[in-house]
């Protein structure tokens, strides 16, 4: 099924105005935490908690016969992976 | 307790038993001054004293972090960074011996503050912001729209506009001038978001 009839292409200031919106809520998050004396660090790590449960959930649901030791192997390839991507983009762009 | 305050408090045994000169940077340091977001790694650079490095692995060891000598050799020669997986949790560890001037500016200019109940050394936020720049590479000619997708200039001005009545920016424009960075720091600030 072709549905590209009803995907609407995000002009690009479109998309600078979504990027800034998002990086100005950042800032009032940030601001926000530092103003009420609450420790960021200790958000951060019950989010990443939170995150290695859902992902161990999601691999256990996807592949149920895999061991505990096989699943943390896998959430670590997945991390690898993904923070070599993120690593890859702005310095890609700069080598050239 | 979560995994970063597992590793953090770890670490901090190693590094009161060592004694050697370490700062925090990077992610973690990123999220100390108010941006949180996700971090797989804790990233350090510690000073360059071989018998207080061989000691800091040892200990690392002791302390359940998965050293691996030769790699950390070879990086050690290199003069780059070395991860170093945990056998308690997904994070890492990301070490930098220093050798380049900035690094030793970052490890001689650390303040130690209260980090989830651990007084650890960690960089001065311009220091911090310094140091995304310099990751940043060159962003002359790359267009502001695209510029906002990038995570150092997401983590550089979210903490620049959430800390910027405390913030030394004649400090930071004097390093980013030192290291050629000026254009890059002014584009960025040029960006408004009030």
């Amino acid at each position: 099924m072709d549905t590209s009839k009803d995907i609407k292409v995000i002009s690009k200031n479109n998309l600078y105005k979504i990027r800034k919106k998002k990086i100005q809520d950042e800032i009032l998050a940030a601001k926000r935490i530092l103003e009420q004396k609450i420790e960021p660090i200790e958000v951060a790590d019950k989010f990443l908690h939170e995150s290695f449960i859902l992902m161990k959930q999601g691999i256990l649901n996807r592949y149920p016969e895999l061991s505990e030791e096989e699943i943390n192997q896998k959430i670590r390839k997945t991390l690898f992976l993904s923070e070599k991507f993120k690593k890859n983009r702005i310095r890609g762009k700069n080598l050239g | 307790m979560a995994e970063i305050e597992n590793v953090l408090s770890r670490l901090y045994n190693v590094f009161e038993a060592t004694k050697i000169k370490y700062v925090i940077v990077g992610g973690i340091a990123i999220i100390h001054y108010g941006h949180i977001r996700a971090t797989q790694d804790i990233d350090i650079i510690i000073e360059d004293d071989y018998s207080k490095i061989s000691q800091f692995l040892g200990l690392l060891k002791t302390y359940e972090f998965d050293v691996m000598m030769d790699q950390f050799q070879m990086a050690y020669k290199e003069k780059t960074n070395i991860s170093i997986f945990d056998d308690k949790s997904f994070l890492r560890l990301d070490i930098k011996v220093a050798d380049k001037k900035r690094e030793y500016e970052v490890l001689n200019n650390a303040t130690k503050q209260s980090i989830l109940g651990k007084k650890l050394y960690i960089a001065p936020l311009e220091y911090v912001l310094i140091g995304k720049l310099v990751y940043m590479g060159n962003i002359i000619d790359i267009p502001i729209s695209e510029l906002l997708e990038y995570q150092d200039v997401i983590d550089f001005l979210t903490l620049y506009h959430a800390n910027k009545k405390i913030i030394d920016t004649k400090l930071l424009l004097e390093k980013a001038k030192e290291m050629n960075l000026e254009d890059n720091l002014v584009k960025l600030l040029e960006i408004k978001f009030e």
